[in-house]
This record gives C-alpha cells, sequence and structure tokens, in this order.
C-alpha cells in the first residue's frame, strides 16, 4: 500500500501497483488456472466437431449423392465451391462489417458466444467456494465485455471456423487422392462467359501464386452435358483446394492473428474501471494527497482542564457603597440599546476593544476620588475568552479595588450558533476567564442585553 | 525537484485553523477541533504529496490570544533592544526567555517566520476588534504573504465586509472565503489559486495539486454514485420465498428480507463514508420503515407477459440462428433439425432461467417476497441526501451529517425503468443465495450511476 501510495502517477496506476505488490492468492490463481484450461479445453472440442463437421460437409458436397461410376464422379464445381465456402465467407463478411461499422455494440461472433454461454453453464456447475464464483466472474468480465472481450470472443469463433475449413480441406484432399472426379458446371440462365469470369476471378490470387489454373479452353470444355474433354480435373483440383486454402482457411488465420494483436493491445490499453465499489475503496488510501502528520514543537505545559460551570447565583450580594461603573469589552451595541434602561444612574464608560481605550478607562478609574462599588463589565458569550480578555480584566480589577462583575451577554445567539452543549460549554469558559482575572463566582451574571425581560436582575446587579 | 512550499495556518484563538487543515487534507483526525479556546497548543504538520513527493507542507498553529498584548510586548522589545522588526521577532520566537508568558504566541511566530505563505483564518461571524488589528499589525511586520481567509461564511456572513474593508486597509486585497465546514470544490481551487499568485515558484507545482484534486474528487462522485447504484439494484432484485398461505413463514420472510435490505444499506453507507472520508460515527441511519407490504411480480401482468413474449422471441431467435449455422455448416446434413432443436433448446433454457423457478415455485405453491416501492423510493432518497450531503461537508464538520431526504428531486422517477428492470432479475442480487454478475448488470449499474450523478451535480 505504501509503495502504490509512492507511486507517481494515475489511481489506476496506482491500483494496478497494488494489485501486483499484494501476494497473489494462491487459490485463486488455481482456480483462474483450472477455468482457463476448461475454456482451452472446450474450444478445441468445439474445433474437432466443426473439423469433423467440414469433412462430413466435404464428403457430402463431393461424393455425397452421386453415384460412382466407370468416369469418376461428376460434381458441379462451382456448386460444390459455394457449398463448402459460402456460409464461411457469409459470416466472416457479416462478421466484418459489424465489426467495422458498429464497433461499440459488435460481438465476437455468435460461434464465439455460443462457446462462452457454454462454458459458462460447465463453470457455473463445479463452481463452488467464493474463489471460484471471484475467477469466473474474473474471465467473464474480460471475455463478456468491451474491445478486449470482443477480440479474444473473435478469435474464438475463428478458430472454430479455421477448424470446419481445416476439415473440409483435408476430406477433400483425400477425396481427390482417393477417387476420379469430373468437374463440371452448368447452367439455365447464364451463359459461358459468365463463368469463364468467375474462374479467373478465382484464378487470379492462386495463379499470380503460380499454380495452373483452367483456363477459358477449360472452362468451355467442362459444361455439362456435353463433350467433357478429360485432362482438365488436375487444373479444377489444384483451383478447389487452392480456393480453399486461400480464400477460406487463409482469412480464418489471418483473421485469429490480428484478433490476437488487437486483443493484446486492447487489454494493454483498456482503462480500469476504477469506479467499481472494490476499486473505490481505494481511492481515498490511494489518494495522491496524504497528509503524512507530524507534531513539531510539542507543548510542555499540561493541558488545562476544561472549565467546570459553577452555580451562577441569580442575585450578587449587596454592593458596598459608592459608584457604579459600566463598561462594554468587544460587545456591539446590544438590541436594547447602550447603556441598559435599567443602568441610567450609573457611569458609563462606553464600549471599547482597544489596549488605547483600556489604558483610557484604567486611568479615569484611578482617577475617581471615590472607590468604586464595583465596575460591570459586559462581555459577548459569542466571543471565545482568551488571554487578552483575561488581561484586560486583570487590569481594570487592579484599577477597582478588585470589585469586577461580570455580565455575560448573547446567550441566545450564541445558543444559535453553536447548539446547547457547545454553548454550555462557552459558558463555563468565560466563568474560568473571570475565575482567573479574580472575579468572584457571585459577581457574574448571564443576562442577555439583546432580549429585554430580565429588568428585576439588571436592576440588582447595578445596585440602587 | 520540485521544491516543497511551507504554508502556515495562524489567526485568533477557536476560528478554526485546525479545522483548515483537517478540510484542506481530508482528514478528519488531524488535530484537535472544539469551542473552547487554545485546542491548539503545538506546531502540528500536515504534507501532501504528489507523485509520491512531498510538495506541500501545511503548519497548524497555536492560535493567538492576547495579540494587543503580545504587540506591545513586542514594541517594548524592539524599543529595548534598539534592531528592527524582524530581528526583533525573530530573538522573541527563538528566546523563551523574552517570551513572557506568551509561549503559545511565539511557537506561532517562530512558525510564520519559517513559512512562505500565511493562510490568516478569520471567523466571519465575528467582527473587527482592535486584537485582530494588532494582530494584522504584527503580521505585516512578519514580511511574509497573508491570504486571509474567511471562514464560517456559509451560516451567516454579516461580518464579510467589514472584514474585507479591514484587511484592505492592511493592503491585504487577496481575501478567499473558503468555509471549513460547509465544503466547495470551486472555493477550494480558489484558494490554491491565490496561494499560487502569492508564492509564484510554486505555480506550476499548486496546478498540479489543483488538477489531482480535481481528478481525485471526479473519481470520488463517480464512485459513490455507482455504490449507490449497487445498492439499489442489490435491494430492487432482492427476494424471500416462502410458503404460500402460511402467515408465520410470510412473516419471517419479511423480517428476513427486511434484516438483509437493513445491513446492506448499511454496508453501503459505512463504504460511502469511508469513500468520502468520513467516519461510521458521522451518520447512521434511521430505521427502515418496512411495511412488510411486499413487491409482487405478477406472472400475468400485461407488462410481464409482453416482456415475456419478447424474451422468447429473442432467445427463439438467437436459438434457431446458432442452430442455423450448424445446419449450413454441415451442408444441410441434419436437414434443418439443428435449427429447430436450437431455437427449441434457446426457448427453453431461457424461459426457464428466466421464469423457470418462479413457475416451479408457484406450482409447489411457495410465493416470493421482495422490497415494496416506498421502501425502495425511500432508500434511493435516503443514499442520494448522503452522498450529496458528504460531497458538501468539510472535514473540518463536527457536528452529524444532516441527510434528510428531499422529495420532489424526480430522481425516483427517472431511476423507475431501470429499478423495474433489476427487480426482473433476483439473481442480480448480491442479496441473493447464488448471486450473478452478469455484463447487463455491469451496464444497467452504469447506467444507473449516470442518472445518480447527474441528479447530484
Amino acid at each position: 500500500m505504501t509503495r502504490a501510495r509512492g507511486t507517481p502517477g494515475s489511481l489506476e496506476h496506482k491500483i494496478i501497483i497494488r494489485a501486483e505488490t499484494l501476494a497473489a492468492d494462491q487459490r485463486m490463481q488455481n482456480e483462474l488456472a483450472r477455468l482457463w484450461r476448461l475454456l482451452r479445453r472446450l474450444s478445441y472440442v468445439a474445433m474437432v466437431i466443426a473439423a469433423i463437421a467440414g469433412a462430413a460437409t466435404a464428403r457430402t458436397v463431393l461424393a455425397g449423392a452421386a453415384a460412382n461410376s466407370a468416369d469418376g464422379i461428376t460434381v458441379n464445381f462451382f456448386w460444390a465451391l459455394a457449398s463448402l465456402l459460402g456460409l464461411h465467407i457469409l459470416a466472416f463478411v457479416v462478421w466484418l462489417l459489424l465489426v467495422i461499422l458498429l464497433p461499440s455494440t459488435a460481438q465476437g461472433g455468435i460461434l464465439g458466444a455460443l462457446l462462452l454461454w457454454l462454458w459458462r453453464q460447465l463453470a457455473a456447475r463445479v463452481a463452488t467456494g467464493r474463489q471460484r464464483a471471484a475467477a469466473v466472474a474474473a474471465i467473464v468480465t474480460i471475455w463478456g465485455q468491451g474491445r478486449t472481450g470482443r477480440w479474444l470472443l473473435s478469435i474464438l469463433s475463428h478458430g472454430v471456423w479455421a477448424g470446419y475449413l481445416f476439415g473440409a480441406l483435408a476430406m477433400t484432399f483425400a477425396l481427390l487422392s482417393a477417387q476420379r472426379f469430373n468437374f463440371v458446371w452448368q447452367t439455365t440462365i447464364l451463359d459461358a462467359g459468365a463463368y469463364t469470369a468467375l474462374t479467373a476471378g478465382l484464378a487470379a490470387l492462386p495463379g499470380a501464386l503460380g499454380l495452373t489454373m483452367p483456363g477459358q479452353t477449360a472452362v468451355l470444355a467442362a459444361q455439362w452435358p456435353g463433350p467433357v474433354a478429360a485432362g482438365n480435373e488436375t487444373l479444377w483440383s489444384t483451383l478447389l483446394v487452392a480456393a480453399l486454402l486461400l480464400y477460406g482457411l487463409l482469412p480464418r488465420l489471418l483473421a485469429m492473428a490480428a484478433c490476437y494483436a488487437l486483443a493484446r493491445r486492447a487489454a494493454r490499453t483498456t482503462p480500469l474501471d476504477v469506479s467499481q465499489a472494490g476499486y473505490a475503496r481505494l481511492i481515498p488510501l490511494l489518494a495522491p494527497q496524504v497528509a503524512a502528520t507530524q507534531v513539531i514543537d510539542p507543548d510542555g505545559a499540561a493541558t488545562p482542564p476544561p472549565a467546570t460551570m459553577p452555580d451562577l447565583p441569580h442575585q450578587p450580594q449587596p454592593p458596598p457603597p459608592g459608584p457604579v461603573y459600566l463598561l462594554g469589552w468587544e460587545i456591539d451595541t446590544p438590541a436594547t440599546g447602550w447603556p441598559p434602561a435599567a443602568a441610567n444612574h450609573v457611569h458609563d464608560l462606553g464600549l471599547c476593544d482597544s489596549r488605547d481605550d483600556l489604558a483610557r478607562v484604567v486611568s479615569a478609574l484611578r482617577e475617581d476620588s471615590q472607590s468604586p462599588a464595583r465596575l460591570v463589565v459586559v462581555v459577548d458569550l459569542r466571543h471565545t475568552p482568551d488571554r487578552g480578555v483575561t488581561a484586560a480584566l486583570q487590569a481594570l480589577q487592579n484599577a477597582c479595588a478588585h470589585r469586577v462583575f461580570l455580565l455575560f451577554t448573547g446567550a441566545a445567539a450564541l445558543q444559535d450558533r453553536l447548539g446547547q452543549s457547545d454553548a454550555a460549554g462557552r459558558l463555563a469558559d468565560w466563568v474560568a476567564a473571570g475565575r482567573q482575572a479574580g472575579v468572584e463566582p457571585y459577581a457574574m451574571a448571564a443576562i442577555d442585553l439583546d432580549t429585554p425581560g430580565d429588568e428585576a436582575r439588571l436592576a440588582r446587579l447595578f445596585g440602587p | 525537484m520540485t521544491q516543497c512550499l511551507d504554508i502556515a495556518v495562524i489567526g485568533h484563538t477557536n476560528t478554526g485553523k485546525t479545522s483548515l487543515m483537517r478540510t484542506l487534507t481530508r482528514r478528519r483526525d488531524f488535530g484537535e477541533v472544539s469551542a473552547h479556546p487554545a485546542t491548539t497548543r503545538h506546531v502540528e504538520m500536515a504534507e501532501l504529496a504528489l507523485g509520491g513527493e512531498t510538495v506541500l507542507r501545511l503548519f497548524d498553529t497555536p492560535g493567538f490570544e492576547d495579540s494587543s498584548g503580545l504587540l506591545s510586548h513586542i514594541e517594548a522589545l524592539k524599543a529595548a533592544r534598539n534592531e528592527d522588526w524582524i530581528e526583533t521577532i525573530e530573538a522573541f520566537a527563538a528566546t523563551p526567555d523574552l517570551q513572557a508568558g506568551f509561549t503559545q504566541e511565539a511557537k506561532a511566530l517562530g512558525q510564520i517566520l519559517a513559512s512562505a505563505v500565511l493562510l490568516y483564518v478569520i471567523d466571519a461571524r465575528d467582527p473587527v476588534r482592535a486584537k485582530h488589528r494588532d494582530e494584522l499589525e504584527l503580521l505585516g511586520r512578519c514580511a511574509r504573504p497573508v491570504l486571509p481567509i474567511l471562514n464560517f461564511v456559509a451560516p451567516e456572513a454579516q461580518q464579510q465586509t467589514a472584514w474585507r474593508d479591514q484587511l484592505a486597509r492592511v493592503n491585504m486585497h487577496a481575501v478567499v472565503a473558503f468555509d471549513t465546514v460547509v465544503y466547495n470544490q470551486a472555493d477550494e481551487l480558489t484558494l490554491y489559486t491565490k496561494i499560487a499568485t502569492l508564492a509564484d515558484p510554486y505555480e506550476p507545482m499548486l496546478t498540479r495539486l489543483m488538477d489531482e484534486l480535481a481528478a481525485a474528487r471526479a473519481a470520488q462522485r463517480r464512485a459513490s454514485a455507482v455504490m449507490v447504484a449497487e445498492l439499489i439494484v442489490d435491494i430492487a432484485a432482492a427476494r424471500r420465498p416462502y410458503k404460500a398461505n402460511d402467515d408465520a413463514a410470510k412473516t419471517a420472510a419479511a423480517a428476513d428480507l427486511k434484516d438483509a435490505v437493513r445491513r446492506r444499506e448499511q454496508q453501503a453507507v459505512t463504504a460511502l463514508l469511508h469513500l468520502n472520508r468520513f467516519g461510521d460515527e458521522d451518520y447512521s441511519p434511521p430505521d427502515l420503515p418496512f411495511a412488510g407490504g411486499a413487491w409482487q411480480e405478477d406472472l400475468f401482468d400485461p407488462l410481464v407477459l409482453e416482456r415475456f413474449s419478447f424474451d422468447a422471441t429473442k432467445a427463439l431467435a438467437a436459438g434457431a440462428t446458432a442452430g442455423l449455422a450448424i445446419d449450413l455448416m454441415t451442408g444441410g446434413l441434419t436437414l434443418g433439425a439443428a435449427a429447430l432443436t436450437g431455437a427449441a433448446a434457446g426457448f427453453t433454457i431461457d424461459t426457464a432461467r428466466r421464469y423457470g423457478g418462479r413457475l416451479i415455485a408457484l406450482a409447489t405453491g411457495m410465493a416470493e417476497m421482495a422490497v415494496d416501492e416506498p421502501t425502495l423510493n425511500l432508500i434511493i432518497a435516503r443514499e442520494t441526501a448522503l452522498t450529496a450531503a458528504l460531497f458538501r461537508r468539510g472535514h473540518g464538520a463536527q457536528g452529524p451529517i444532516a441527510a434528510d431526504p428531499v422529495d420532489g428531486t424526480g430522481l425516483q422517477e427517472r431511476l423507475a425503468p431501470l429499478t423495474r428492470q433489476a427487480r426482473r432479475h433476483p439473481k442480480w442480487s448480491s442479496l441473493a443465495a447464488n448471486p450473478r454478475k452478469t455484463a447487463s448488470r455491469v451496464s444497467l449499474v452504469a447506467r444507473m450511476a449516470d442518472t445518480i450523478e447527474t441528479a447530484l451535480s
């Protein structure tokens, strides 16, 4: 996994690296090997059956019905050739057209599909256990789908046809060796010219390869009934065998080789479908931006225990005599206005948040000849209490003989923002910050200045 | 060899620095996050790698707390030592004796001086205070490019304008709104683009990083959609046989099916969470209101009969074609017997494969239980809502995932023809005793995933 993650390149590449690195499951390998063997044997059996069929066809066509007369067997040459090669050529052309014209949907021929289907039935019979099912699925995925599958199935189809043509060729050769044939042709509606042209066409390729082919005289001489001239049988036999070889077996073998090459190429270039559930699991693990994390510069001091929530008394104790001051620290003007109606009679120091403001307030407090009875500092619960707040509160405590009272506002807005439990935690943090600045628990109260309704408590807080 | 870009994530305490780290690294277990102040008390690093090579290092720092006090302290230091700002800050960060209770801030400042770019995280819900202005002044003295990040912009953004004005005043005009809780891919790309403008030599690397992030995101989207599609196929095709006219057996079958479906859904939820790098604790699906009302394919339903005759014709044709090929190959020896046999075999095998089990079941007095339509639709709505919620969730998010299924997306209607197809193939369900993953199933899942992906975007 580590090696795969560190490999440069796409997710697909990483998945393949990972698959290669994983220890190969021997049972799975055995299972795959067995199923491959099954498929290979099935293909051989199909080819042998096709070869037998080809031989049978050749026998029927050449020596099936006709009587064996003393002059040999009279066979309609073109009819025999069409019977032997017609279907093969038709199927081949259809396959070629499908592959060229409908490359996305074309399958690898009906014979290949039939073989795969048969194999699947057999595999299902012998399938037991997880490995087997997974192996069957793996092979079906490769053979039954996509470009690779199309070329592989095509190889099967061509293989079966090659078997058939080989059988036909072998039987034809055997019959030609052991029996005497008179090759003739006849027609009702065509003239001799058509057959001359056909023969010339068929003979072009074998002729080019140096074989002696029947010429015009031979064609004319072979019309039946008529005085069939002897001596041309060798020519016709050569053409028959050459046609079977060059127009039958050879194209199939060439197509097989081409499909093999195409399958190899397709297998190399087919992208892995990384959206499949099994691979998707790996996406986060192999993602390019894996974050290795490391603590540097660790904190020496132990984390302070979370602040606990003291019981806030609703009514702070009665204040000592003296003036009452009011200060808003890092707050916006509350919805009910500033100063609060209940604090109309107190000395308002205003809203402030800066160190200059703080210095001004501290000197104002110090310069007051009368020692203040209390300084009510309003803070906003939405703010996180930080050391800056504690430091400011401490400065204020020092300036007013430790008579700071804390009023927490903004509880409703905080609850909207954080939810109930985190809001309670925040209040506890504020209480802890207050304690740290030397504010007694009785001198703290949570009254929301944004919503009216707590005037009685406010009045008590600000004193008479 | 690309150089590694060091970025320090800084800001006032409790503004979401660690949350930003989590969202950028997709690691919800990075550091510690709470609503309390000073949760992070050390510098913690996360590396981002491209092709096995570390290209970006993000440093999470303790937040500033007493910023005004810190500024006063450093001003005093500077005056006492008669040095310039950078020298004073360097000395302060390096010498514990000079730190006077500002150890948290000293760690942050030390990391700031060691980094090429600073991400200054702002809780955009907070108004601009003097302490923030003091922080910005101090940052200005550090002579490092700063990119302010407005966090928590999604729910309430009243203070954004005030923040942008204030930042413009200290010459920070490039500001990124990036919510660590509500993830937005475009915002993340904007963030990296702006970092690239601040750290010019790293631009090609950052472009590659953005490309890989986008590609990973796309793969994740697709995989999520495929997961939901697989779940739908598995559940739509699930069957449980029971003896007809036996109420106890029917109840047992319903309970068994419900249990299997629930476990399958939980499995999908876990897989979705893990795929998107969240944990099981982030979400748990509510119980399934399985009415016990079973969906039953009536074998004599006109739709089924129509489908059946279509199937039969296809099978007949396929069998006959194969037979015909054999007939022709053997030069008519078989006199068309192969074609006939092939047709008959194709028809019989196909029919038996598709309907045989159920016909036998009918004949032997068995019936089948399937998941009813409302339950299936509920699961579709629930899992697509969860997937959508996961796409929108930043890894800094703390609360549980809110994934209430929304009605009226029309997704169920668009999926209906596809789920009907899944219904017809009990073996396509992974909940079946002997499941089969055919090419048609794969293609159905792909088409479903397309529909889901379209609906999610």
